[in-house]
């Protein structure tokens, strides 16, 4: 993987929530790094740190967290060092995030089309009334709203879940972000809007160029739509794969775990064969691997060590004792 | 020292043979403990709050144990006295006339000063905050019970019965409470009775408002609809599953409450339909003293002041204990002492 | 054959739909439903939201009743139990409910919470204590969290205690209203496959309601698919799988994304078109006619009914008529 390629790298991240209770180690040493043009999946389970990371580079994290340290490096700038006034032009501008809650991103008191002109305008000086109006418009059409002249004008309330999620992508894409995040864009909807979602998300990544996060706990979804993957486990990447490669032959005992647990409709199972365990409490997480106390496979080093992402066969990286001696 | 106590208690109760049972009772209680001590952190954070609490157990004691108080002064009067240190024999007595000069300044062996008729206004200042005790004491425990209950029936059944209840309650909260409660007084008669029958009166219409709100929200609770699916009777699940996730507020409410009962109570008996004389009112007296507020200002001031200061301590608590409902405030501390 | 456990006999539950205290309409929850569920079987129920499935769930529990149509249980009719036939039937028929995190009363120990069903219905035990901690032994939690409270429990244990709480009256029917749909996977597979194992120990009737389609899959042996208050389709697990009949069903199994890259990118896809409707006003006709890629005239103006067209497989499409 040659660094050229690379539209975002996240280098040795930790942030750390300073509560009450103590100090939650939310983020424990990610890696990653993201070419131009592909769509990145970021799966695991509620808690293990995959929006954090997302919102790490964006520089949201909400207090009491932190980003302890770590540099987060988009198009060869280390955004966790730039002013606060740079940072701004390139949130919504050049990296734009879509949350879970459509709901919740959108003002009920003003008309969808004003949300998606308002992101406009907060971006680009000197541009026209008319001319911002036209270009919602078009935007409302590109995300697959149909009626958008008559939709433009509606209220968040007129809109169904669905419906609203697309408004909410068409003010993530209004300024052509060269990467979108999609942090479980398809959560709060039903199985046809999903499709009808990811038809819209696919179309625009075609159409725009567009390098898109997936942040996502659904492993159809990312089976379905993505190219390469990172699986999250309490606070790091365990492995990274091409989708392909990953579902065929996991190489982390979590990814495994993971996919012999959910039911398949493609095949009959009669048991589905959970991890055993919860996860763990990142206040006072295990020592070594994270995941040792839930792994049928940890040894003594596994304890004492953690184990550090490792390319072992091209493309293909994962963090596991079991796999040092190649 | 918490500690060396708790294990001599479960020592002693060992030995008793009711070790077992108490340890069993204190882990099934948990919840009541552990809501004292959310309070109790709560209460810590804030020193507004905790000024309140110490002013109202302050209000408690001079209260409950306010004759011990007198006669433990008496006492040290009547040694000094027999020592002759001091060369009048002073007792301090609400009702005693000519216990000191009439309409004496404070001093020394009479703090607040006297009155006209030359009663020691330390006592009577001190009586009165056992009158006000009992006032709010009974207007607060007959007056909560009966909101608390028509308010949960109100919420709970909802439809006619629910419009029934507050309608009525409309009513009553149509009239300013002290408008109310003079109405009321006035036609029975003055008196300290007839007081706290008016205060108890006006008082449980703001309950059935409150706990009829709280009560509409926690019936949608997810598990209100599981105890009905196993067949509980409404009765217990407005008792056991709505009731107590209900109660803080109205907790807050009856502390806050408290102070406005004082005051109110003073103000029926400044005008004159509360409590009447001899008995030492804190209104009254202040009522008294008006005639006086230029030779003797500390005569209606320091009454006036004990009612304020009363009322003040119970707001300040009731503002603390607040906080312990504030969703955010409340995890904030929950999660400072580990609970999620 | 012997008779079937339940019967649900053209069920119809409408709600009123209110602005300023005037009653503008009526959401047709569910319109019209009839199926049966045998003694030992799961049935599973899938839909999309709105499509219904939760509201017929409170329906064959009595906790709605219905505005037309009846409930068989046991060949008794459950809106016509009174007093202790009425507290008989809450013992036998149970429910788990969604959210773990609301369902248990947290102000209530787990001992409160597991006692409360056996006071109320007395049920004769010659140690409560010892029966509540079999009962948490059953479901994977042990002695020692007796006298916890539900927020000390992750969302996995809180549905572990629901269903402990359900057991303690050994019922014989339980309605699993999305039991794992707020839990990670992790999770779900321990309790689906506790679901499952109880089942066989016990007997038990389940009605399992979810929107997820490879759960339902997992946990069922029949499943009827919902659409806008309307069953649509009826079929045993794996046929329904590998051969969906109704347009509807076919669109949701297409729309599917299968954890399986190859198959998932290579299966033909129906294309989801238009929206749910509205259950205040559904349309004319087959209430999926708006978005059927097959939808003629006849579809328009009659609505079909729900008929077996092979053994074993009832649809409800002019399709197949």
């Amino acid at each position: 993987m040659s660094r050229r390629d690379e539209i975002l790298r996240i280098e040795d991240l930790y942030v750390h929530f300073y509560t009450y209770a103590g100090v939650v180690k939310a983020i424990d040493g990610v890696n990653m790094s993201v070419l131009r043009g592909e769509t990145y999946g970021l799966v695991g389970e509620t808690g293990c740190g995959k929006s954090v990371t997302m919102r790490a580079v964006l520089r949201l994290i909400p207090p009491p967290g932190r980003i302890v340290k770590g540099r987060v490096i988009f198009n060869g700038v280390n955004l966790l060092e730039l002013p606060e006034e740079e940072m701004r032009k390139i949130r919504g501008a050049k990296i734009a995030y879509i949350v879970q809650d459509p709901t919740a991103a959108l003002d009920p008191l003003y008309t969808s089309g004003f949300q998606v002109a308002e992101t406009i305008l907060a971006h680009e000086e000197n541009v026209g009334k008319k001319s911002v109006w036209e270009r919602v418009v078009s935007l409302f059409k590109s995300v697959l709203i149909p009626d958008a002249e008559r939709r433009v004008k509606q209220y968040p309330h007129e809109f169904s879940g669905g419906m609203r999620q697309r408004v909410v992508i068409a003010c993530a894409i209004s300024e052509k972000p060269e990467l979108l995040i999609a942090d479980e864009p398809t959560t709060s909807v039903d199985v046809t809007v999903q499709a009808q979602i990811l038809e819209v998300l696919e179309d625009l990544k075609k159409t725009q160029e567009m390098t898109m996060i997936l942040v996502t706990h659904n492993l159809g979804l990312v089976a379905q739509i993505c190219d390469r993957v990172g699986v999250m486990y309490a606070g790091s990447i365990v492995e990274v794969s091409d989708v392909f490669r990953l579902f065929e032959e996991p190489l982390h005992p979590y990814t495994r775990g993971l996919l012999n647990a959910i039911p398949h409709v493609t095949r009959t199972q009669f048991r589905l064969e959970p991890i055993p365990g919860t996860i763990p409490d990142l206040i006072n997480p295990p020592p070594g691997c994270r995941f040792h106390p839930r792994c049928k496979h940890a040894t003594g080093i596994c304890k004492r060590e953690k184990p550090k992402l490792r390319e072992i066969e091209p493309g293909r990286f994962v963090a596991c004792h079991l796999y040092r001696g190649d | 020292m918490k500690e060396k106590l708790a294990r001599g208690l479960n020592r002693m109760l060992d030995l008793m043979g009711y070790g077992e049972k108490w340890r069993e009772w204190k882990r099934k209680r948990r919840a009541m403990f552990e809501e004292w001590e959310l309070m109790y952190k709560a209460l810590k954070r804030s020193p507004l709050a905790k000024a309140g609490a110490a002013m109202a157990v302050v209000f408690f004691i001079l209260g409950i144990f306010g004759p011990q108080i007198l006669a433990l002064i008496n006492g040290l009067y009547s040694l000094l006295y027999s020592q002759g240190i001091i060369k009048q024999k002073i007792v301090l007595d609400p009702y005693k006339i000519f216990a000191g000069p009439r309409l004496g300044k404070p001093s020394l062996l009479h703090p607040f000063g006297c009155d006209e008729y030359g009663r020691d206004l330390f006592a009577r200042v001190l009586t009165g905050a056992r009158v006000s005790l009992i006032v709010s004491v009974v207007v607060i425990s007959l007056g909560i019970p009966p909101g608390i209950l028509l308010g949960l029936v109100s919420g709970y059944y909802g439809g006619k019965v629910d419009e029934f209840i507050m309608r009525v309650t409309d009513v009553f909260l149509a009239f300013p409470a002290l408008v109310l409660a003079m109405a009321i007084a006035a036609s029975l008669g003055a008196g300290l009775k007839s007081a706290i029958i008016a205060l108890t009166i006006v008082w449980w219409p703001s309950y059935v408002r409150l706990v009829r709100g709280q009560v509409l929200s926690a019936r949608e609770n997810v598990y209100v609809e599981a105890a009905r699916a196993i067949g509980v009777s409404n009765l217990r699940i407005m008792v056991k599953h709505i009731l107590p996730n209900i109660i803080s507020p109205v907790i807050v409410l009856a502390t806050l409450d408290f102070g406005t009962v004082v005051i109110l109570n003073a103000a029926l008996s400044f005008i004159g339909l509360g409590a009447q004389p001899p008995t030492p009112e804190w209104g009254r007296i202040v009522y008294d003293g008006l005639d006086y507020l230029m030779m003797a200002p500390w005569y209606s001031i320091i009454p006036g002041t004990a009612v304020f200061l009363t009322a003040l301590g119970f707001n300040l608590l009731g503002d603390g204990l607040r906080d312990v409902l504030d969703p955010r405030i409340r995890r904030s501390i929950e999660f400072a002492s580990g609970r999620e | 054959m012997e008779a079937p456990l339940i019967q649900v006999k053209d069920l119809v539950k409408y709600f009123p739909v209110k602005k300023l205290f005037i009653t503008v309409g009526q959401v047709h929850a569910v319109d019209g439903v009839s199926f049966e569920i045998m003694r030992g079987e799961t049935f599973g129920l899938v839909g999309e939201s709105g499509s219904g499935k939760t509201t017929l769930g409170r329906l064959m529990l009595r906790l709605l009743t219905p505005t037309s149509g009846d409930v068989v249980y046991n060949g008794r009719s459950i809106f016509e139990l009174e007093g202790g036939e009425l507290k008989e039937f809450r013992r036998r028929a149970q429910i788990v409910f969604q959210d773990p995190y609301t369902s248990l009363n947290p102000r209530m120990t787990i001992y409160d919470i597991l006692s409360e069903p056996i006071n109320v219905h007395k049920i004769r035990i010659p140690d409560k204590r010892e029966y509540i901690v079999k009962l948490l032994e059953t479901v994977g939690l042990g002695e020692e969290h007796l006298y916890r409270y539900p927020h000390e429990f992750s969302g996995g244990q809180k549905q572990r205690i629901a269903i402990a709480r359900v057991l303690a009256l050994r019922p014989e029917f339980t309605v699993l209203d999305e039991p794992t749909s707020a839990l990670d996977v992790s999770v779900q597979a321990q309790i689906l496959n506790m679901l499952k194992e109880l089942q066989s120990e016990f007997k038990f009737t389940y009605l399992f309601i979810s929107h997820d389609l490879s759960v339902v899959k997992f946990m069922s042996h029949r499943i009827a698919v919902m659409y806008v208050g309307k069953i649509i389709e009826v079929a045993p697990s794996d046929d329904l799988f590998s051969e969906p009949l109704h347009p509807y069903t076919q669109m949701l199994l297409s729309a599917l994304p299968v954890p399986d890259p190859k198959y998932t990118r290579s299966k033909q896809i129906i294309k989801p078109r238009g929206q749910v409707p509205s259950a205040i006003s559904p349309p004319p006709g087959c209430r999926f006619h708006p978005r059927c890629p097959f939808a003629r005239e006849k579809c328009k103006a009659e609505e079909p009914e729900l008929r077996e067209v092979k053994p074993s497989r009832l649809v409800a499409c002019h399709l197949y008529s």
